[in-house]
């Protein structure tokens, strides 16, 4: 039996306050639980815990807050145990006699590694088996379930997803799914890197209703096949995301537009506070709101330099194309990517000599964008060349089921 | 104590008399004595049967759903070869409350792969070894409980002080 570890640098709470706090759950037992849902006395809030220390006067849990969405994640094997345990606060409870004794506010960094789940593993097979969350109904195989913290208790603005950061989030998926598409196609790809129109076509994701009772998006993947190969490309990434030597292989095998896509989702996801699982018939995967900034950061540092770029190729038009009175070589634009449609605005690469530009959708281009994001989350786009497009060069998407 | 010999209906009176005192040791031994009568139809004293569960079990246990050992089970333990040590139940050293009768027992899990699948997510056992037992029906009664692949083991009594012997280290 080990003597419990040393707590240093941790916020003690009194035991009053969780004196309510029960394992009503337990998901992994050996000689007592070891990994359960805890719930507080209005099981409203509940909390992921793993057993991390114990002697003969109490067993020491680490506790982290969670909900209904990361545990079908977990669930579903798309996220693993340490990943759900570790958010940016954890809570650290002595437990005897079935009861609070002793609680502190933690962090990871402070927690051994003794004393947490090992990188990567998943709830063991079996209990995911039988915990496994039904798929809803026939046909619907393909949904983004979204989790906001904290959700549905009551109708505050802060409590409740703002209709804009629901809209980023859904244009960002479309955004990381087309890339992960262009991933899939690999040297079938162009080689300026623009997106292909096949690709373009078959990643696009259509929503065919949202479920009753939470928050759930019904999909219709274009093409399934492509759905679900661009999806095991996307879990690469988010699996290999806590993984500071298997990240930068991960990145280096994909295309720059894919590392940008995720980015942005990253970002979403911390600025929103929002947890997705995204779903298909043969797989998964999940980031929660707590990992997004820890993995927007781990990306950052293995992919990005302080002055390294992403040059993309987009096709669309010029929403604006301003100079500056006082400085003709300062000049701003915004641009209109018609296959992810998606806006970039920033300024003209100094000393890079354009053509007139017509503003509006009656001139379409094709442009090389350098995108750059900081650790912030701050884009910075620089217009670096542009040509005008040919009729052949534009995607025309035919629209969804026959709808005109 | 005197010897008892019963007819159905004193079996059913005595049975009824037992329940309500199931808690006492005494309780215990009267029942256990009244069952082996009524199976081996003989007269016994409880004085002389030899007791086949460890007497740290709760009453009616082990529960009469669980099955009779038969095949391997893994166990994590601490020492290698495995110690007494290794089979203390948590009921023995008094942690938690609550599920007396599987708290008497031992974890063991009956298949390797999953065994090693749970070790590596527990900061408790992830130092140990897995010692593995090749059990038979004379060795005790098994049952799922908790989680899929988790299983609850009840040594009998004769072989509860060895059960350390029935382990191998195979991880």
């Amino acid at each position: 039996m080990n003597p419990l570890w040393e707590i240093e640098r941790a916020e003690f709470f009194s035991s009053h306050q969780f004196a309510g706090l029960r394992l009503t759950d337990v998901l992994v037992e050996f000689d007592g639980p070891q990994i359960g849902i805890w719930e507080d006395k209005s099981k409203a809030i509940q909390f992921f815990g793993v057993l991390a220390d114990e002697d003969k006067h109490a067993s020491r849990w680490i506790l982290s807050l969670t909900d209904p969405v990361e545990l079908d994640a977990l669930y579903l094997g798309a996220v693993s145990v340490r990943d759900v345990l570790l958010k940016e606060l954890v809570l650290v409870i002595d437990v005897a006699d079935d009861l609070p004794r002793n609680v502190w506010r933690s962090t990871p960094a402070s927690i051994d590694e003794a004393f947490l789940p090992a990188r990567h593993a998943l709830l063991p097979k079996l209990v995911r088996e039988a915990k496994r969350p039904a798929v809803p109904d026939a046909g619907s195989s393909y949904s983004i379930r979204i989790g906001h913290y904290p959700a549905g208790r009551e109708t505050k603005p802060e409590h409740m997803l703002e209709f804009g950061d629901l809209s980023k989030l859904l244009a960002v998926k479309q955004r990381l799914w087309t890339a992960a598409g262009q991933v899939v196609a690999g040297n079938k790809g162009r080689d300026d890197g623009t997106v292909p129109k096949a690709v373009a076509r078959n990643t696009k994701l259509y929503a065919s209703g949202a479920r009753d009772g939470s928050f759930v998006v019904q999909v219709v993947p274009a093409d399934a096949e492509m759905f679900a190969k661009a999806g095991e490309q996307i879990s690469r990434v988010v699996f290999a995301s806590d993984d500071p030597d298997r990240l930068p292989i991960v990145l280096s095998s994909l295309r720059r537009r894919m590392t940008s896509a995720y980015t942005a989702y990253l970002r979403i996801l911390e600025k929103g506070k929002l947890s997705v699982l995204t779903r298909w018939s043969e797989g998964a995967f999940y980031v929660g709101a707590g990992a997004a900034r820890r993995i927007r950061h781990a990306v950052s540092d293995a992919k990005f330099g302080e002055k390294d770029f992403e040059e993309i190729s987009v096709r669309g038009h010029f929403l604006s194309y301003t100079m500056s009175k006082d400085n003709p070589d300062k000049r701003r634009f915004r641009f209109y990517d018609q296959d992810q449609e998606t806006e970039y605005e920033g300024e003209v690469l100094p000393n890079t000599r354009l053509p007139d530009i017509t503003v509006g959708t009656s001139a379409n281009y094709k442009v090389t964008i350098l995108t750059h994001v900081d650790v912030n989350g701050a884009e910075t786009h620089l217009l670096e060349a542009l040509s005008e497009a040919t009729t052949t060069d534009l995607s025309l998407t035919p629209p969804p089921f026959g709808r005109s | 104590m005197r010897a008892v010999s019963l007819g159905p209906r004193g079996w059913l009176r005595a049975v009824a008399s037992s329940l309500g005192s199931m808690a006492s040791g005494p309780a215990q031994e009267v029942r256990l004595g009244i069952v082996r009568t009524l199976e081996e139809s003989e007269v016994v004293s409880p004085a002389t049967v030899e007791r086949e569960w460890p007497q740290h079990f709760p009453a009616c246990c082990p529960p009469t759903d669980a099955s009779a050992t038969q095949g391997e089970v893994y166990r994590f333990v601490a020492n290698d070869p495995v110690d007494p040590k290794d089979m203390v139940s948590y009921l023995e050293e008094g942690k938690a409350k609550g599920r007396d009768c599987q708290r008497a027992g031992l974890s063991t899990l009956v298949d390797l792969d999953h065994a090693r699948e749970v070790q590596i997510l527990l900061p408790t056992q992830r130092g140990k070894r897995i010692a593995r037992a090749m059990l038979s029906v004379e060795h005790g009664k098994i049952k799922q409980t908790g989680q899929p692949g988790h299983y609850t083991l009840w040594v009998r009594a004769k072989y509860h002080a060895q059960a350390h012997t029935l382990f191998k280290i195979v991880a």
